[in-house]
């Protein structure tokens, strides 16, 4: 009969409003595995229930941190290439990019589409849905996408169209790339740069630019729309839109800009066992509660060095990784695409 | 060209209501004179059907005398280049300005709604709005494009 740690079981987070039951539930799994029925393990001893998502954040973190030792070693991963423009007889598997305005949709697309291309051009704030049919891969490995890139503008008709035409159409996704970027998004309008900072400093007086706190006051603010929008997202798939959604990947982009506190990214966008959950967590394990099968990778992904200043008004904050860093990151963030996709 | 871009500061709710309110009266003008080009740009046509029938009129009218026939064709074409001349008077005179004006209206309004849309949020929680106001002021903002173009 194999052992169980109860008191882990009983400890998890998930069912720490049960644990008496959770205790019984798993007593009962141990002998139906003794006459041949299945039961499932994950890292920690932790039963999986049934009705528990196939996953777990472990694996997910540690796929994270693979890529964090990669770039840290400045080791590069072997060549991931997507060509535009073959395999167009192929089925093509529809993914879809979502995100919050000024996280980076567009530039992650144009990387993935040209990985050889570190110095691509900019973009500018994409005033509809952008759709494109891509091969990732390389050789035999080659899988056609069809891409839809929503605009992040919410509550915009370009973006309320999209994404139900996208999200319940026939040609509904299996993947979707959720783009963030930690409260570094660019603001596209000038005119808005002068209101955030307005708004800002009615609210706190003292909101001096040149200082620490007000940086981190711009990403807060900006980590607020980033949560609406996600949670935009998540209602609509647990509304029963995306019924062929198998997977999802959380593309932290833009990390070159803040690769010092690279950790503390991490422990925001990836839930953990033993930590309560921030909102942006909370709202991720509710989707793989939704959707069991989910397969979900959380990445940290640069598409290029790109200098950023939150508000006209702040200093520059320059890229701190090189280009071989910035090239392992989208490397693997490839590696990981085309494994989904496959 | 100048901006008719709203100057005013974006900082609290009450801000942010007279602005979209603002920017709806404005999305109604922009309407309103979308229709006034519309008639105009049907008259310029018309003239220019006009002008098209009195020269097809001159070629393929009835063979007459040739004195008989050369006032015919003088008339035709007086007719076409009269025709021609309202339609490029329309031109000059109502098309062109009202075109200046749309786009003029149609990219500050657009300039104003995205502010909104990068403030509504931050402002809409800091004030604690209730369901049904933010439920309401997102169908609103709904209503006008990113900035691609027609609006509405």
């Amino acid at each position: 009969m194999p052992s169980v740690n109860l008191r882990t079981v009983t400890s998890s987070q998930l069912y720490a409003s049960r644990k008496i039951e959770v205790q019984m539930v798993a007593q009962l799994l141990i002998r139906t595995d003794s006459v041949g029925l299945r039961t499932q393990r994950i890292k920690g001893d932790r039963l999986r229930m049934p009705g528990d998502w196939n996953g777990d954040w472990d694996t997910v973190r540690g796929q994270w941190n693979s890529v964090h030792d990669d770039v840290e070693r400045g080791r590069p991963s072997h060549d991931e290439r997507a060509a535009r423009g073959w395999l167009r007889l192929g089925r093509s598997t529809p993914v879809l990019f979502t995100g919050v305005a000024g996280s980076g949709k567009t530039m992650l697309n144009n990387a993935l589409m040209r990985p050889n291309r570190i110095d691509a051009a900019d973009s500018s704030r994409s005033k509809d849905i952008e759709k494109q049919r891509t091969v990732f891969g390389s050789g035999r490995k080659r899988i056609q996408a069809s891409v839809v890139v929503i605009p992040g503008q919410m509550y915009s008709p370009e973006r309320g169209s999209g994404l139900a035409a996208t999200l319940t159409g026939k040609a509904s996704p299996t993947g979707i790339i959720h783009v963030v970027c930690w409260g570094h998004n660019r603001i596209w309008s000038p005119g808005s740069e002068t209101d955030i900072g307005d708004a800002l400093r009615s609210e706190d007086p003292s909101f001096n630019p040149d200082s620490e706190l007000a940086r981190e006051r711009m990403r807060e603010f900006h980590l607020v729309s980033e949560l609406a929008e996600f949670r935009e997202i998540c209602g609509l798939i647990e509304d029963g839109a995306a019924k062929r959604l198998s997977w999802m990947i959380v593309a932290v982009c833009q990390c070159d800009l803040y690769w010092n506190r690279i950790e503390q990214a991490r422990d925001y966008y990836i839930p953990r066992e033993t930590r309560t959950d921030n909102q942006f967590c909370k709202r991720l394990r509710d989707l793989t509660k939704e959707r069991t099968s989910i397969r979900i990778a959380v990445l940290p992904m640069s598409s290029r060095r790109i200098s950023y200043r939150p508000l006209r008004e702040m200093p520059m904050q320059r890229p701190t990784l090189d280009d071989v860093q910035i090239g392992i990151l989208r490397n693997r963030f490839s590696s990981t695409l085309r494994d989904f996709l496959g | 060209m100048m901006d008719d871009t709203s100057m005013e500061k974006i900082d609290s709710g009450d801000a942010f209501e007279r602005i979209l309110s603002q920017s709806e009266k404005r999305l109604d003008e922009v309407h309103e004179w979308r229709s006034r080009l519309g008639i105009a740009r049907r008259a310029q046509v018309a003239a220019g059907s006009v002008a098209l029938v009195a020269v097809a009129v001159a070629l393929l009218g009835p063979n007459r005398s040739s004195s008989g026939q050369g006032t015919w064709i003088a008339l035709a074409l007086l007719t076409a280049a009269a025709a021609l001349g309202v339609s490029f008077a329309i031109q000059v005179r109502r098309v062109n300005p009202l075109g200046r004006q749309v786009a003029i209206k149609e990219r500050a309004v657009l300039n104003d709604v995205n502010r909104l849309r990068e403030l509504f949020i931050y402002i809409s929680q800091r004030e604690n709005w209730g369901d049904e106001r933010i439920r309401n002021t997102k169908s609103r903002l709904s209503k006008f494009s990113i900035g691609s173009g027609a609006i509405g």
